[in-house]
């Protein structure tokens, strides 16, 4: 150690270790110059500057970080750092993302910002953090096929842009999946189930155990587009179930009937088949039971089971009464009271039992149950949740049987399983456990439903809405679901609606079903006599549809109550029956009104008159429309179609009085029925 | 400004302050005595103490600066404080850097303050007169475990909720003061805004202002009991009141000449300061500081760890009920570390084979405790506990096995330490252990994972 140099060696290491120090410390804020975001930056302007809008572009452009902050929301997205040209009308052509320009979209950019709709993490700057899910951030970017989800986290309601949601939305009611789930939506409406699974209270009357085994084995094998899910039952399992389900059957209110019945058994008669068809036919029973034709089609309606093989289910007597007065047996089924004489009955029981698969129960063989057997079959029944869908006598609908899904969009990592081949993410994790429930581990009970596609995306997206933001966003934002009122029609002629069951079709005063027309206001519509003659013998408007109404053969007193009730309630109080006196549509009138139906307005693009020259099949025919439809009506659906059916395609042509007075004298003149329908 | 009471002061007037200058002087005069103004080289050694309290103080001072940045961007607030981690994360410049670094500093803190703490009880540098600074120094990696405990709550994620939650759980343990006890470290009955907000105000203000005073404390003591331990000084009758001089504690038999520390002491502290910094920078552009979900008080995750360094804790709790773990082993060791320089066989330091006259009976008690120690293991299923366990026994029975003419060597050596070098060791193998299985080793339900494996 010299004086002249006193530290010798350790300075020359206390310079290497500072500068080692300095290098390393100096990369940090060097890296931050080679940030993802700067590259993107530069690379728009680059892309920019060749271009002949460039001054316009460059002027708009802002480089840093960019964010859009909505406090209220607790949204803060830096998405616009790279992606700088969401708002650029100019760049519509630039197809290399992150300089796209963001789609059409109803709500702008600085409303919810991006992540609301999009996930992903708002905060990040890279690419990485942004779209994937990483270890700090659960929810990647959601894919563009569920989409509409975030749509239905404020939109409670169906929407016109959302069909997917809207499908979906539909499919949770009508699939049953609120019997075990609870699904409440974010302004704490829970979702009703609305597929009317029958009850089994009384099925030894219905069925056979023949037949209850096959179908618990596979439903699928009954009927195709039977909605019951396969419970994947051993035969042993089935053989219990179906000892316990007749052991628990009490008679119903056929009981005396049934029984008398039973003395003379039944016969089938080939003979009687054409007309017992035809019969059917009439009555249109399709328009809401479905069967496959010759030709392997599924034609009908699904309000109502399949009935392709119902010969090889239901018991004849037990038919037969059904169709006589299906309330006997079960006070609130949806199907429709027909006024059928016992002919009519003998010849629809015989076509319907004439539809039979041999094939269904041939293998079939079940010896006597023991005490043993129906006891393990009620457990079956009990640990597998049928009560929750089905009345079984002296087993309990369940509570809380599945798990809550009210928050299933924001489902945390942590609690998801992904079986080989899932892909692990939240979406992927639903959508599979949706079309294979089973296979995402042992005892697990949800039954597999047979789903297409489309529809198990459908359902993926309705679940995907239900997220913990839709629950904490401000209710100013909400539009809250819409609900079917509880309206029940009155008197005599309400018990008519009740028993006839014209709410599984038609829509009044906010309740029932959408096959069919609104009815609400149909007293302001429809003429009185016209009415009378369509309830004896429903025509059709429309007769390109299978689904139509059925001729419930009513009899006049019923069809007078009917007529007088609707006459005097459905009354719209917008439309005064009175502000178009007959004698005010004068001929001139009448003239003037043709000339504009064919020259100014040129209905006949929609709608036919004369079949001969108009070709228009998107509307109704309207030869006899005089005799329909009350002036009042049509002069107020000149003026504005959408207040009186919502939806409607006929368009508002912002008419003046005048001329709808003139086109609606014209249509109260039209009563000749058409010689040829339209097909 | 107040009459010290240290009677070493170098101005002979030792009542009133004649004037502001000359109080100035003097304190800095005790400023400047607390750094040693004058070193041994040969204590300047790297392997002498491998400058492990150096390196610890280094690290503090890199939290100190890399907090007090920190906290130019932090809102401790929920759920802001998770927001404002994205944002040092996205949005800062280098602001990942940053919390990296006072993340890795935070966890090389708590590993060199075990390390030091080992190396200084080692050396026998807790012998008289250093008793005080030793205790100090129990403080102090107290406080730096408090310190590195209500850290870990403010980035308000999964892990920070829950082993803050989990760690809070540990302490209730205590029977009759445990709930309590959590009730005043928590302000409440559970994890929420309030706690962290105390946490933060504990975190950058009351626990570092502690610390600091402490370490000054720890540095003038160092400075009083005769600077850095040479290897080999032997401990001092208990000091008279006459305070100090450089020269004590040393029984070499060449008095070496002391020099001026502030070129090699400082420039040596330094360079292990540096070197120690640019490790921890590299590591923290290497890997980052871990950041899960926004904490959720309803979902807990499987499983739930409390910070690593409670980890072994949290182990034995899988094996004992929290009275045991929780309680009795926590207070014993902390009781223990502050007695050792109390207890005359540590200070003497005999080895315990080398006296021909008790050797036989110590190796007998030896079997016995090992036998016992590892029959209880047994029995309670501690299997991660029997490893360190084996090893000290086999190095007890080699030392055992030396005979004590026999010619120096790694037998003899050991042979050669003392009871609480054992004891010691074997504490400080089956802390290692312990923390790392409960670190590594365990997943969902605490079951055994391989760490590779991932679950």
């Amino acid at each position: 150690m010299s004086l002249r140099n006193p530290f010798g060696g350790v300075s020359r290491r206390f310079a290497a270790a500072s500068v080692l120090l300095a290098v390393v410390a100096a990369i940090a804020p060097a890296r931050d110059l080679f940030r993802d975001w700067r590259q993107y930056q530069r690379q728009y302007l680059r892309l920019v500057h060749g271009r002949p809008d460039a001054a316009q572009l460059e002027r708009r452009f802002s480089g840093g970080i960019q964010q859009i902050w909505i406090p209220d929301l607790q949204v803060v997205d830096r998405c616009t750092t790279c992606h700088v040209a969401l708002k650029e009308a100019n760049l519509a052509d630039v197809s290399e993302q992150p300089f796209r320009k963001h789609p059409a979209m109803p709500h702008s950019l600085t409303e919810f910002g991006c992540v609301i709709c999009h996930r992903g993490q708002g905060p990040a700057t890279s690419s990485q953090e942004a779209h994937h899910a990483t270890e700090a951030w659960e929810e990647p970017l959601l894919p563009a096929k569920y989409m509409e989800a975030s749509c239905g986290q404020c939109h409670l309601t169906a929407l016109r842009g959302t069909p997917v949601l809207n499908q979906g939305r539909q499919l949770l009611e009508r699939k049953g999946c609120a019997h075990c789930h609870t699904i409440k939506l974010a302004d704490g409406t829970a979702v009703q189930p609305t597929d009317n699974p029958p009850p089994l209270n009384h099925i030894a009357e219905k069925t056979t155990r023949e037949w209850i085994f096959a179908f618990v084995r596979n439903p699928q094998a009954y009927a195709a587009t039977a909605s019951m899910p396969n419970f994947a039952f051993s035969d042993d399992n089935a053989r219990d179930i179906s000892a316990f389900l007749i052991a628990q059957s009490t008679p119903s209110g056929y009981g005396p009937k049934i029984a008398a019945m039973k003395a003379k058994p039944f016969t089938p008669d080939a003979t009687s088949l054409p007309e017992g068809t035809s019969l059917y036919g009439q009555s249109f029973c399709a328009s809401c039971h479905a069967a496959q034709n010759a030709g392997g089609n599924l034609v009908g309606g699904d309000l109502g089971p399949e009935i392709t093989r119902i010969g090889s289910k239901v018991r004849p007597e037990w038919l037969q009464e059904w169709i006589r007065d299906p309330n006997g047996y079960d006070a609130d089924t949806t199907m429709p009271h027909y006024r059928f004489n016992d002919k009519q009955v003998g010849l629809l029981t015989n076509y319907l039992l004439s539809k039979t698969d041999s094939d269904l129960l041939a293998n079939v063989k079940l010896e006597a149950a023991t005490q043993q057997q129906i006891d393990h079959g009620r457990a079956l029944v009990v640990e597998n949740g049928c009560a929750a869908c089905h009345k079984i006598e002296g087993v309990k609908k369940p509570e809380n049987f599945a798990p809550d899904l009210s928050r299933e969009g924001s489902k945390p990592f942590a609690q998801l399983t992904f079986p080989k081949g899932v892909k692990p993410s939240l979406p992927d994790y639903i959508s599979s456990k949706i079309h294979d429930p089973r296979s995402f581990g042992p005892n697990l009970k949800m039954p597999k439903y047979t789903l297409a596609p489309a529809e198990l995306d459908a359902l993926s997206t309705a679940l995907l809405s239900l997220t913990d933001r839709a629950n904490s966003l401000p209710s100013r934002l909400r539009i809250a679901s819409t609900h079917d009122s509880r309206y029940e029609p009155a008197g005599k002629a309400g018990r008519l609606i009740s028993d006839l069951r014209c709410l599984s079709c038609h829509r009044i005063n906010g309740r029932g079903g959408d096959m069919a027309a609104d009815l609400s206001w149909e007293g302001s519509s429809v003429q009185r006599p016209w009415l009378v003659d369509f309830l004896k013998n429903p025509n059709t408007l429309r007769p390109a549809l299978i689904r139509r109404m059925p001729k419930f053969n009513l009899s006049d007193a019923e069809i007078n109550t009917l007529t007088d009730y609707m006459q005097t309630v459905y009354q719209s109080p917008a439309i005064d029956a009175d502000s178009i006196p007959a004698g005010s549509l004068t001929p001139q009138l009448v003239e003037q009104g043709r000339q504009l139906f064919y020259s100014k307005y040129q209905c006949q693009s929609c709608h036919i008159i004369d079949p001969k020259q108009d070709k228009g099949y998107i509307g109704p025919v309207l030869s006899q429309v005089g005799l329909r439809l009350t002036p009042a009506w049509v002069f107020h659906w000149f003026k504005d179609p959408q207040s009186l059916r919502p939806g409607s395609q006929e368009p508002n042509q912002n008419m003046t009085d005048e001329d709808a007075r003139a086109l609606t004298a014209y249509m109260m003149s039209l009563k000749t029925r058409a010689k040829t329908e339209a097909k | 400004m107040q009459e010290t009471s240290k009677t070493n002061s170098e101005t002979q007037s030792s009542g009133a302050i004649r004037s502001p200058l000359i109080a100035l002087a003097r304190w800095r005069d005790e400023f400047a005595e607390m750094l040693s103004a004058r070193v041994r080289m040969s204590r300047l050694g790297f392997r002498q103490t491998w400058y492990l309290g150096p390196m610890t103080l280094g690290t503090f001072t890199i939290q100190l600066a890399t907090g007090v940045l920190l906290m130019l961007y932090y809102h401790p607030s929920i759920p802001q404080g998770y927001a404002d981690m994205k944002d040092l994360q996205f949005v800062v410049s280098s602001g990942n850097l940053l919390r990296n670094l006072h993340r890795w500093s935070a966890h090389a803190m708590v590993f060199l303050v075990f390390c030091h703490m080992a190396k200084v009880f080692y050396r026998g540098a807790y012998r008289p007169p250093r008793e005080l600074n030793w205790c100090v120094g129990v403080v102090l990696l107290l406080l730096t475990l408090l310190l590195s405990y209500t850290g870990y709550l403010l980035p308000w994620d999964q892990l920070s909720y829950w082993g803050t939650t989990v760690g809070a759980s540990i302490m209730s343990s205590l029977p009759v003061i445990g709930t309590s006890l959590r009730f005043h470290l928590l302000g409440g009955l559970s994890v929420n805004a309030n706690v962290l907000l105390r946490f933060y105000v504990l975190h950058t203000m009351i626990l570092p202002l502690l610390v600091i005073l402490l370490i000054s404390i720890h540095l003038w003591r160092l400075h009083q009991d005769g600077g850095m331990y040479a290897h080999g000084e032997k401990p001092e009758p208990a000091p008279d009141a006459s305070g100090h001089a450089l020269s004590n504690g040393v029984s070499e038999a060449v008095v070496e000449e002391p020099t001026l520390s502030y070129g090699e002491l400082l420039f040596r502290e330094i360079i292990a300061i540096e070197t120690l910094a640019a490790v921890l920078i590299t590591m923290g552009l290497l890997w980052n500081a871990p950041l899960a979900q926004l904490a959720d008080p309803l979902h807990t995750p499987n499983p739930a760890k409390a910070p690593w360094y409670f980890s072994g804790l949290q182990e034995m709790l899988h094996y004992f009920p929290p009275i045991f773990a929780g309680v009795l082993v926590p207070g014993l060791v902390l009781t223990a570390l502050v007695v050792i320089p109390y207890f005359n066989v540590n200070i003497q330091g005999e080895g315990i084979f080398l006296n021909l006259k008790t050797r036989s009976r110590h190796v007998r008690i030896c079997a016995a405790v090992v036998v016992v120690v590892t029959a209880f293991l047994l029995f309670f299923d501690v299997y991660v506990a029997l490893p360190a366990t084996l090893v000290v026994a086999t190095l007890l029975f080699a030392a055992a096995g030396a005979a004590p003419d026999a010619p120096a060597g790694f037998r003899h050596w050991l042979a050669s330490k003392p009871l609480s070098f054992w004891i010691m060791t074997w504490f400080l193998m089956e802390l290692v252990s312990l923390t790392a299985v409960g670190t590594l080793f365990r997943g969902p339900g605490w079951a055994w994972v391989w760490p590779w494996r991932g679950y």
